[in-house]
């Protein structure tokens, strides 16, 4: 092999060790990115392309140094608990920001602070988010009193948002995730606002974090777009198009995809955050589905029912179990 | 300990290495075992650095790219050794009534039976570490 041939594998190489690079923090990147691409260029002299197992652990470990970043000085019941919030209120902003292009238009008072929560979360500002959260709480529940909900299908797990029953509107409430969110999220940053150990604003979290709402607000339009106006999820003619059908699928694979993240994250990194968040954002549908298994037992129990509630159950073990050990060592 | 966080800190034990050098001294002392990835020997050395048992000794620059020179810390050599300790009396539960077994069976007048014992470093096909 001559020198120019082993330059040109050496170019290409590169080229693709920089673009799996992406996958660490910019901070990473631009501390260690250069020592990582000399190594991976040392230990793979010969190589035209990435091997596979190098490709996989690189893009691993990327993805590992992301999710163990954590902002210095904030518990990590408090970071994980603010991520769990975040999620909840961009799945909910999303959905309704959706239906406010289509069949149903949220009144102004739910649909603002609904919108402002995101913010405050992102910047941090667990007060101003409380607040606001309680605000969208109230409406939202005023404007259920008053009409019966409608139905949608909602990125990681609002799929369970839509159920029509024919009970008390106080079991109707606790079957509705949609109604209970708001409650805790406003819960929950009452919680870090008041905590004497996180008081201030936690910091800022990335803004690329939208990219949920936008997802949701897409999902929304066209679940909207394809079914029949009125029609729940649950209820859908046979007839209906591919997309309409396969739509409502995704967001139960977005769910147990970020679900197996959070449990990956807490048993490889030990780190609690990954588990809060995921229990924290499952809480609303793990209500609803212990409130229907009790007060409707007579209802078939489904796996989209059961599935949060065992899935929280099992973050919340990993969780402790990983903490455990950490407890009688200190 | 994980194997891979063992002999991590077993090839620094001679002094500050680099990287590639981590990799190719722990390649060699298990004896083509332990194949660590870039990547992984990476995040393992972030998260051993965290945890205090090795830093870093120097840095210098190479072909124009940082190199950083990593060193074993009190904490970690203690702790390496305290793990080396832990498999050397896990071995010997089985290396000694190897040698009990042999030794009665040699005076019982039987012939000579060889008793396989832990397999030593090295003496194993490739094995890779994630």
């Amino acid at each position: 092999m001559t020198t120019g041939d082993l330059s040109e594998r050496r170019s290409w190489a590169e080229r693709c060790y920089r673009v799996m690079l992406l996958g660490y923090p910019r901070e990473y990147r631009r501390r260690h990115g250069g020592e990582l691409l000399g190594t991976l260029l040392e230990a793979h002299p010969s190589r035209r392309l990435p091997s596979v197992r190098e490709s996989v652990h690189l893009l691993d470990a990327g993805l590992l140094t992301r999710l163990r970043s954590r902002p210095a000085g904030v518990p990590a019941w408090a970071s994980g608990l603010q991520l769990g919030l975040l999620l909840l209120v961009l799945v909910r902003a999303g959905t309704m920001l959706g239906h406010v292009t289509t069949v149903q238009q949220p009144e102004a008072v739910i649909l603002l602070p609904s919108l402002l929560v995101v913010v405050a979360l992102l910047l941090g500002r667990m007060g101003s988010a409380a607040v606001l959260a309680a605000i969208a709480a109230v409406a939202g529940t005023s404007q259920a009193l008053a009409s019966s909900g409608g139905h949608g299908t909602d990125v990681l797990g609002g799929l369970f948002a839509s159920r029509t029953f024919e009970a008390s509107w106080a079991l109707n409430f606790w079957l509705s995730p949609g109604l209970t969110q708001y409650w805790v999220v406003a819960a929950g940053s009452a919680v870090i606002a008041l905590n004497r150990r996180t008081r201030g604003p936690l910091p800022r979290r990335s803004w690329y974090w939208l990219t949920v709402l936008l997802a949701q607000v897409a999902l929304t339009v066209g679940n909207n777009l394809l079914l029949p106006a009125g029609v729940p999820a649950n209820h859908r003619p046979p007839s209906l198009p591919g997309a309409a059908v396969g739509l409502p699928v995704l967001p139960l694979i977005v769910t147990v995809g970020f679900l197996l993240l959070a449990l990956r994250a807490t048993v490889v990194i030990g780190d609690p955050r990954w588990a809060v968040a995921a229990g924290v954002y499952l809480i609303p549908v793990a209500v609803s589905a212990a409130v229907l298994a009790v007060g409707m037992p007579s209802a078939v129990a489904t796996l989209g029912d059961q599935l949060p509630a065992v899935l929280l159950a099992a973050g919340c073990a990993v969780a402790l179990r990983r903490r455990a050990p950490r407890r009688t060592e200190s | 300990m994980s194997e891979a966080t063992y002999f991590i800190l077993a090839a620094l034990l001679d002094g500050p290495l680099h990287g590639y050098a981590v990799i190719k001294r722990a390649q060699e002392q298990s004896g083509g075992r332990v194949n660590l990835a870039v990547g992984t020997l990476y995040g393992a050395l972030e998260r051993m650095t965290d945890e205090g048992l090795i830093e870093v000794d120097h840095e210098e620059v190479v072909s124009g790219r940082p190199r950083r020179y990593f060193r074993v810390t009190d904490a970690g050599q203690g702790a390496v050794q305290e793990e080396a300790g832990r498999l050397a009396a896990a071995a010997a539960v089985v290396t000694e009534r190897s040698g009990a077994q042999r030794a009665g069976t040699q005076r019982a007048g039987t012939p000579k039976r060889t008793t396989r014992g832990t397999r030593p470093a090295g003496s194993g096909g490739g094995v890779v570490i994630a």
